[in-house]
């Protein structure tokens, strides 16, 4: 994964674990994905936390080889309630930005895989056009630009939602595999992020200490991996989610455990945890 | 696959009218709701708006939202 690309995805996988609420038609027939809790728009009503805005991408869905739905000239109430009624009760398990192409794609927990796809003619314009936003209750968006690539561009201002904790959670979760990586450059250490952090339990990064070889495991909790909780014998940093609490009772085999709020998760705290598990380790 | 033409149309009343990045997206799913609760624009057959039509909708848009902000 490029530098370019590591950052929008982390931003992007603030979607993963989120539910799916409802397909939207915005005006010009553009559909918009609304994912995770409720969020309130004044003027617009009920919204979601997070929305996928689609632009003039051409998309579809499918599941298990058989086609869902695919861009059309018309939006139709049809093809909005086949989307609806296919993604219902599903959440988002991974999402992937597919750089050469400035493609995306989302994997619901029921096998519905939703695409955006743009036009080989459209990416590398010289003239800039967003080809689909990921919008984020924070204040920032995950934007594909045809002619600037896959960016996170600042928001005005985020929806206004139902649940502050939510906010400050998603912020955090957002942010915090960029503050490991700073806080574990600064001590020296190296990072090892995993190629498919999307995977539930499994260890989201490694960090070798050089003079001795230990790892650290890094494992960021978020809510839907409690269930599939597999703790590892290893020294571990467990950043969880503050809307939970940690589930540290089930880590009886682990060597040594520093467990961080998403939200406490600061670039010192974060030092001073890995500092703690480099000289226990 | 949305069209372009009406998108960019909702981009430069955007633009024209100041909005934010936010209020630029939300002004697309609040003038399909007013369509979709009957008002109808003059551009052609299916109820769309021309431009003057969306800036003087877009100017009600920013009305409301910013009073009940």
């Amino acid at each position: 994964m490029s530098t370019r690309l590591r950052e929008p995805q982390d931003a992007a996988t603030a979607i993963e674990g989120k539910s799916f609420r409802k397909a939207l038609r915005s005006y010009g027939d553009e559909l918009v994905l609304a994912l995770g809790a409720p969020a309130v728009s004044p003027g617009v009503g009920e919204l979601s936390q997070y929305m996928v805005f689609t632009r003039a991408t051409p998309w579809f869905a499918e599941a298990d080889g058989q086609l869902i739905g695919v861009h059309k000239q018309r939006l139709t109430d049809r093809l909005l309630t086949r989307l609806n009624d296919s993604l219902a009760g599903a959440s988002v398990e991974t999402v992937h930005l597919i750089e050469e192409v400035l493609g995306l794609s989302i994997e619901f927990s029921n096998g519905v895989r939703f695409s955006l796809w743009p036009s080989a003619e459209t990416v590398g314009a010289r003239k800039g056009e967003e080809l689909w936003e990921i919008s984020t209750p924070v204040g920032s968006s995950v934007v594909a630009n045809s002619a600037t690539g896959l960016d996170i561009v600042s928001d005005d201002a985020p929806f206004q939602v139902t649940d502050p904790d939510d906010v400050a959670a998603a912020r955090a979760e957002m942010n915090v595999m960029s503050v490991i990586r700073e806080a574990v450059r600064h001590l020296g250490f190296q990072f090892f992020e995993a190629r498919r952090p999307d995977a539930p339990s499994i260890v989201d990064a490694l960090v070798l200490i050089p003079t001795t070889g230990e790892v650290i495991h890094i494992e960021v909790k978020r809510r839907a991996d409690h269930e599939h909780a597999k703790p590892s014998g290893a020294p571990r940093l467990v950043i969880y989610d503050p809307r939970d609490v940690p589930l540290l009772e089930r880590d009886e085999r682990a060597a040594v455990v520093q467990a961080l709020s998403m939200t406490d998760a600061t670039p010192d705290r974060i030092e001073e945890a890995l500092q703690r598990l480099a000289t226990a380790a | 696959m949305a069209r372009k033409g009406d998108l960019k149309q909702v981009n430069d009343v955007a633009t024209s009218l100041g909005m934010t990045r936010l209020e630029r997206r939300l002004f697309g799913l609040w003038i399909e709701n007013m369509k979709a609760s009957g008002e109808r624009g003059t551009k052609n057959a299916r109820g769309d708006f021309t431009f003057d039509e969306l800036k003087a909708h877009g100017q009600d848009f920013l009305d409301e939202m910013r009073s009940d902000s």
